[in-house]
This record gives C-alpha cells, structure tokens and sequence, in this order.
C-alpha cells in the first residue's frame, strides 16, 4: 500500500522538474495591468499599435502593483502612471533608434516631447448640470490642477482649462458617484476630499476598478461619472449611443506620462517604443537580446 | 528486528508529530509577521479616524464600521433561517425522509461553493434581478436597489455562512439529552412547546457559537462583496440599506493592489491586516472555548 | 405511527399554532435547498446565451474556447481587438496551484490527524483542534497578502526563482486554506474507526504505530481520501490567495516556477469591468457556472466516500 504512492509521486516530481523550463536566466520579467485597465488599453494601443500582449505578462490590479513587484524583481520590467513611481527606476524613452531619449517630466509631457503621455478624462452622459458642473469646474480650475500636482500627475495646459465654465448651481446636498480608472482613483480621491472640505454639502463618492469598470458603469447607469485612463473607443461610444441617445461627454482632466520603470539595479538607459513593443509581445525574451544598445 | 521496528515506530510517530508542529508553526509565523509589522501602527486614532491624504495617514474607521454594519445585517439574516432549519432537521423531521436526506446534501454542497460563486450570485440575482425587479415596481425605475449594496452584500454573505450555523446549531441540539425532551413529553407539551421551553434555551450557547463563526467567516470574505457593495473610498458612512460601504478585507486588497505609494502605505495596509487578523481571531478563539467547553459538558454528563 | 406531540391530538388553535410553525421550520429547511438551486439556476442563467445566442456566437462559441486560438497558440485575451477566449491556459493554470498546494496539504494534514487522533494525549489533542481551526479562521486575503508581501521573497531569495509570483508561491498560501479542511475530515474519520479495532490489534502483539499504520488508517481510508477529494474542491474554488499571488498570467505551462492564472481569480479579475450582455459577461458566468458544478460534484463524491466509511464500519461491526 505504500510503495506505490510513492513512487508515483516521485514520478510526479521528476517529471515536473524535468519539463524544462523555457525560462532563461536573464528573462524579462514582464509586469502589466489586468485588461480592465485604461493604461492597459493605452499601452496596448499606443506601444503595441494593438497587437496582443505575450501570455507571460504578469497581470496586476493597479499600478501601485506593478511597481511593488518591480521593486522586487531585478529582472523585471513594467509600465504604469507616472504619478505612482517611488522605489524603481524610471526609463527615458525614446520615440525611435534616432530620437533622443525623454524623461517623462511635467515640460516633456506637457509639450509633448514625451512619445507616451496622455490625457486623462472624465466621461458624463449628459453635459454637466447643477453640482456635477459645479464639480468639474472646480476640478479644471486652478485649485483642482494644483491638487492634481500634488498627487504627481500633470496639470493640464491652460488652454484646455475652458472646457466646462464654473457657474454650476449647487443644490441641496446631492452625492456624485465617480467611478472607473485605478490610474486616477488616488487623484479623483484627493480630488473628493478637498471639494468635499471646500463646499460641504455635496458627497462625492469615488471608486476604482478600472477604466473598463468605470465606462461600463457609465453604460449601466451606475455612475454620474466616470474617470477614464483612456478615451472611449467607437464600440463604448456605440453603447452610449445605443442606450441614451446620445454621445457621451469628454472632459480631459490632467495629463499623465506613462512611465516605464526597472528595478533600481537595471542600468538600462533608455527604451525605444519599438523595443518596448518587442519585448511585451514577447518577441524578445531576454536581456541580452534585447541588445547593447541598451545596457 | 524488534529493535526496527520500535525505530520505525519512533520515526513514524514524530513525523506525525512534526506535521502537527509544522502546522502550528505555519500559523505562527503569519501571526508574528503581521503582528510585529503591524502593532507599531495601531493607536486610538488609527481605529476611529477617517483615511487621510490619499490612504497614506489617518484610520480605518470607515472599513471597521462598514465591516461591523455588513455583519450585522448578515448576522439578522442568516440567524433565525439557519436556526429553524437545524429545528426542522433535528427537532421535527423524520429522520428517514427524503427532504432531510436533499437538505443535509444541499447544505454540504453550499457550504463547497467557491466564495467567487457567491459573488455571482450576489450579481446575477440579488441586484440584477431582485434589486431591478424591485426597482421597477416600487421606485418606478430610478436605480435604487438595482446596484451594489450593503443590502446584497450582506445577504450575499448570508447564504454563504448558511451552513456553519445550521451545523453549528444542530451539533448544539444534538447536546441536549433525549431524557429532557421525554419528559417535556410525558408532561404534555406539544413539539413546539419542548422545543421553546425545553431544547432552545440549553442550545443557546451552541446557536452562539455558530452565530460567532458565521461572524468571522463573514467579516474575512472580500470575493462576495467585490461587486456586490464593497468600495474603496467612501466620505460618508453607510446608513441606508442601498448605500454601498468600506470593508476590511477589501480595503486590505485594494491598498496591496492600488495604494498610491507604496512604501507609505505598507505600515498602514499591516495595521490593517493586523485589525482584520485581530478581530477574527478574537471571535474563532470565542467561538472554540465556548465550543469546547460544551463538549467537555456533554462528556462529563 | 404516533410521535409525541403529535399535533393530531390537539385542539383547535393550538393545532393551528403548531402546524404553522412546523410549516415555518419546514420551510426553513427548504429555503436551504432553494438557496443552492438559485445560486445554480442564476449564474447558469447569465451564461446560457453563450450556448444559444447567435450573437453571443459571432465572437465565441463553447467549441472555440476549447480550441488554440491564433498561431496555434491557447490565447485568453478578451479585452482586444479580436477578443480571444481560450480556457486551456485558465484550465491548466487552476490544476497547477491546486497540485501544489495539495502535495503540500495532504500529507501535512493527514499526519498531523493521525498524531492527533492516534499518539497525542488528550490535553494535546484539545490544544491542536482548535489550533487547526483558528488556521481555518484566517481570512484568504490575510494568506494572499502574506503571501504576496513575504512568501513570495523569501521564495525568490532562497531559490532564485525567476518569476517571483508563481504557482509555488500561491500554491503555499492555497495550501493554508486547504489543511484545516483535510484535517478536519481526516481525523473526524480516524476518530470514527471503533476502540475495537486499536484494542484488538494491540492485543494481538502489534505497538502503536504499526496499529495507527495498518489497521486504523486503512480502516479509515474512505473518510481519507473524501478529505482529500474535498480538500481539492476547496484548492479549485479559491479566489484571492490565487488573485493576489499568482501573476495572473494566462501562461499555457505545466511549469510551476512560471506565473497562471486561475478561473477564480480570471472571474474575480474581470467581472467589474464586463458590460452586462456582453460576450465577455456571459463567458465569466460560463465559467462561473462551470466551477460550481465542478466543486458540486467533488462535494457529492467526498461525501459518498464518507458514507461509504460509515457503511464499512458498520458493515464491519456486524460481521
């Protein structure tokens, strides 16, 4: 009775150790956001011109995540926003072999020298009315954008400020539902808390889950607003449409460099946006692969 | 050859011994861990205050309050239901029939679900066809009940700690010696009349004991409530039946998964741990001595 | 047949008063029924258009998720331009952990059971039930955390694992959630095998191990392995241990040392950001659907195998 489960389980063990890994020593550990994301989405859409992910991308709920597993792993690599990063190395990129390489800094991506920054939105149904206009304006104003700097995101160009004029009444005590993007959930947050010290009265609800979450929020009917890492795709906006009649309303909010960060003890100096895309597709594995250029 | 196998013997019943040991030693180090790492966060203002600057200073009041709220209401769900089917099976039904034979594999099957499952369920039924449903016919189609809240949440977890309390109360009637129910009998009480008068009150602790690890499990279960309540951050605290709430057990995910800066947030997100890990090991080690001093009870006598 | 109490013999509104409460308890007890018979019926429910529905068809059917996607390879990518849903990776993601974990538990926790039933003392024996119990007590995302947060180091340190999130690391913490189960069965099945059996074999000369080894445990066999089938169901069913400290990577590997990613853990993932009626909902109820019956039918065999244990014992002490 005893012999062979054991040997059946030494068996077991031989084998599995025997299925020889594919992993080299000097992989690329690759660290990503689940595809609820907007950065996902971003990433996907901007780096990898839409070509799927490699299967081994490690999925993570939130940037603050990935740069945990970074942290950690000397042969990692992961991308995120910008306002997120401590305890990793950011990694100058370079829009092609030619450019120079760009530090996602406020001038950088304000200018938009920076190849992946972008902007960050709220989405309504409707035009804003009553509080939630109210809300939005003070989000776009001065106030808000400062507040925006102090989380580590990139307040937006003043000409972009306009979009919605302050001038929303604000009536008795009414709570704005915000969900969606993981990216901005800190920012709408901080956001909430200094409105909500500013005009007490109104209670702004915020909650994560992810762009997609939030878009489908938007969808559903279950939020007031949604913040997005991304904008809305033709397939989004064919479901508002379809629903309410309408095309949803676009409101950039701040602006966000991705980030591509390593472990402190990379000495990569700078990425391309080609080789980025090469290595999360998964066409180049390993570190050496990826070419002295870097190192 | 006698000396063999007295060495084996040794060998064999160490290992066991081990294994025991190893256990125990599992359990050690996740509670030093967190404890070591987690106590020097704790203070008074940490359990009472709000969260501040962005989950980086201030409490968890708001996760501590909505946990006790979630509970709660699962609590005053899940009590009178579990308890009258543990008196059904135990104090009325014919132990033969068919119906108890369903309801015992029923009950072991629910207690099987995965805990995600439940989440499903929580989706698919309370809100998107209890919650619309009452939504249509009482609020003329405003989202009121239709969404996540601490409502469905709560009865969510209801049916996922179902049958620790019906196991748990029937063990409890179980305790209480035929001879008492006899002579109720012989003196003229109806069933109901034994089993209020006679059965309920010796059971009381037992129904306890069910009723604190319902608590437990409850207050620790975070995939039920991801999409049927639960939320990150809420200014305010939940007071209506359709107000969605702060838990715990969500916060710690969330905080691993999404705190804004990491290093800043470890101390905190170990205190929370530390508050979670606390309070359900308060209440399994409750529910265990009142457990095993019910036993010793029933040995005794 | 005449029981006591029997509410035949009284009269007029107490009868009344008895019979609505019996019907209450009663109907307690089938709420219970229709409370496992729901859960089924609504996820089921959410994932039938995937069977049905024409739409549903045009970008999924049950027959593509079984099969490679693009380029040969199993793909799960439903957030994509093509969405991609391929259940493989999920499938052998799921087993990998769930292996793990239980070559970790099962014999962890049926030696522990046979200490704690056959050799340890009673004051022993009080002290580790309730210990294995307070373990069962930790909420997963505690284990997921501690996981995440310090297995998942000490594991690389030691090993230099090249993927720190992998299936040995979640398979550690799943196996956590896994040994309180099989303990608790194992020993309450040991427990079951009657005084009779031990006295007789020692009296025949045998000491104490070489009973616990090959008289009580083979005895005690189906209640054994129902432990260890139900302790499966649980490894299959969990959902944040996995979530947290798996990588979620939907990697085609029987690797162990690579990252994967669960059904559990993919629903957990997903489901916020699905928009309800969309092809990506009902795949997730699908698979929702299909990890209850899994874990049901697991349930109903475990539970057999501990009828089949009684009967035996029983049978045994007939004879």
């Amino acid at each position: 009775m005893t012999m062979k489960p054991l040997v059946a389980t030494l068996a077991v063990a031989l084998l599995l150790s025997g299925c020889a890994s594919r992993t080299e020593e000097d992989t690329i550990v690759l660290y990503g956001r689940e595809n609820n994301s907007g950065t996902y989405m971003y990433f996907k859409e901007h780096v990898l011109d839409k070509a799927d992910f490699a299967s081994q991308v490690q999925t993570l709920p939130g940037t603050a995540a990935v740069i945990n597993a970074v942290s950690k792993d000397r042969r990692s690599i992961g991308y995120g926003g910008i306002g997120y990063v401590k305890g990793v190395r950011t990694v100058p990129v370079k829009k092609d072999a030619d450019s120079p390489a760009v530090e996602p800094t406020l001038q950088n991506v304000v200018s938009g020298s920076y190849p992946i920054s972008r902007y960050l939105y709220f989405y309504t149904v409707h035009e804003p009315e009553g509080a939630l206009r109210h809300f939005a304006a003070w989000v776009l104003s001065d106030e808000g954008q400062e507040v925006c700097q102090k989380v580590g995101y990139y307040p937006l160009p003043p000409e972009w400020r306009g979009r919605v004029k302050s001038g929303g009444a604000r009536t008795e005590r009414k709570t704005i539902t915000v969900k969606g993007s993981d990216t901005m959930v800190i920012l709408g947050q901080r956001w909430a808390e200094h409105y909500m010290a500013k005009f007490p009265g109104t209670v702004v609800q915020v909650t994560g889950g992810g762009s997609g979450t939030g878009i489908a929020a938007l969808i559903n009917g279950a939020t007031d607003l949604c913040q997005s890492s991304r904008p809305l795709d033709e397939k989004e906006r064919g479901q508002i449409r379809a629903r309410f009649g309408k095309d949803p309303v676009e409101i950039p909010v701040a602006m966000d460099g991705l980030a591509i960060f390593v472990h402190d003890s990379n000495p990569l100096m700078a990425i391309s946006l080609a080789e980025l895309k090469a290595i999360y597709t998964g066409k180049v594995r390993t570190w050496r692969e990826l070419g002295s250029a870097g190192r | 050859m006698r000396r063999w196998i007295k060495f084996v013997g040794l060998a064999f019943t160490s290992l066991t011994g081990l294994a025991c040991l190893i256990i125990v030693a599992m359990l050690a180090i996740i509670l030093g861990n967190i404890a070591v790492h987690g106590w020097p966060r704790l203070s008074w203002e940490f359990i009472t205050g709000q969260p501040r600057a962005g989950m980086t200073a201030g409490g968890i009041f708001p996760a501590i309050f909505g946990t006790a709220a979630l509970v709660l209401l699962m609590t005053l769900a899940v009590v009178p239901l579990g308890v009258a089917a543990a008196i059904y099976l135990h104090e009325y039904a014919w132990q033969g029939s068919k119906l108890v034979h369903v309801v015992r594999l029923a009950l072991a099957n629910l207690a099987g679900v995965p805990a995600i499952v439940f989440g499903l369920f929580g989706l698919g039924f309370c809100i998107k066809f209890v919650g619309a449903g009452m939504d249509r016919a009482f609020f003329g189609g405003a989202l009121a009940f239709g969404q996540p809240c601490i409502l469905w949440a709560a009865l969510t977890l209801a049916v996922l700690t179902l049958p620790t309390v019906v196991v748990a109360t029937e063990e409890a009637l179980r305790a209480v010696p035929r001879s008492y129910r006899e002579v109720a009998y012989a003196a003229g009480a109806t069933r109901w009349q034994v089993v209020r008068y006679v059965v309920l009150p010796q059971s009381v602790s037992g129904i306890l004991t069910g009723t604190i690890l319902a608590v437990s499990r409850g207050a620790g279960e975070v995939a039920p409530i991801m999409f049927t309540g639960a939320a990150y951050y809420l200014p305010y605290l939940p007071v209506k039946l359709n107000d969605q709430f702060m838990e715990l057990g969500y916060h710690i995910y969330v905080l691993t998964t999404q705190s804004p800066d990491v290093e800043a947030t470890k101390p905190i997100l170990y205190a929370t741990v530390f508050v979670l890990l606390v309070l359900t090991f308060a209440l399994n080690l409750t529910a265990v001595l009142i457990r095993s001093r019910i036993r010793r009870r029933l040995r005794a006598g | 047949m005449d029981r006591p109490g029997d509410e035949l013999l009284l009269k007029g509104r107490r009868r009344i008063v008895e019979t609505l409460l019996e019907t209450a308890v009663r109907s307690s007890a089938v709420l219970v029924i229709a409370a496992l018979v729901l859960i089924f019926v609504f996820v089921a429910k959410e994932a039938l258009p995937l069977l049905t529905s024409g739409d549903v068809h045009k970008e999924v059917t049950p027959w593509t998720m079984l099969r490679q996607q693009q380029d040969g390879e199993f793909v799960w990518q439903p957030v994509s331009e093509k969405p991609k849903y391929s259940l493989p990776p999920l499938l052998v993601g799921t087993l990998k952990v769930s292996v793990v974990a239980l070559l970790i538990a099962i014999p962890l926790a049926i030696l522990a059971a046979i200490f704690t039933s056959e050799f340890a003392p009673q004051q022993l024996r009080e002290l580790v039930k309730p210990v294995v119990e307070l373990l069962a007590g930790i909420p997963s995302v505690v284990i997921g955390f501690f996981a995440l947060m310090v297995v998942a180091t000490w594991l690389q340190d030691a090993f230099g694992f090249i993927f720190r999130l992998n299936a040995i690391t979640a398979g550690i913490g799943l196996s956590l959630a896994v040994i309180p189960i099989v303990f608790t069965v194992a020993e309450d099945a040991l427990s079951a095998v009657p005084q009779t059996f031990r006295d007789g074999s020692l009296a025949l000369g045998a000491n104490r191990w070489q009973t616990a080894w090959r008289v009580v445990l083979p005895a005690a066999t189906p209640g054994v392995f129902a432990a260890c089938v139900l302790g499966f169901g649980r490894a299959v069913g969990e959902t944040m241990i996995v979530l947290m400290a798996s990588g979620n990577a939907a990697v085609m590997s029987f690797d162990p040392r690579e990252s994967f990613r669960s059904f559990s853990a993919t629903i957990a993932a997903e489901l916020g950001e699905v928009v309800y009626g969309s092809p990506h909902y009902h795949v997730l109820f699908f698979i929702g659907a299909f990890l209850f019956v899994i874990t049901f039918l697991l349930n109903l065999a475990g539970h057999w195998y501990v009828g089949r244990l009684r009967a035996r014992l029983e049978g045994k002490l007939k004879a």
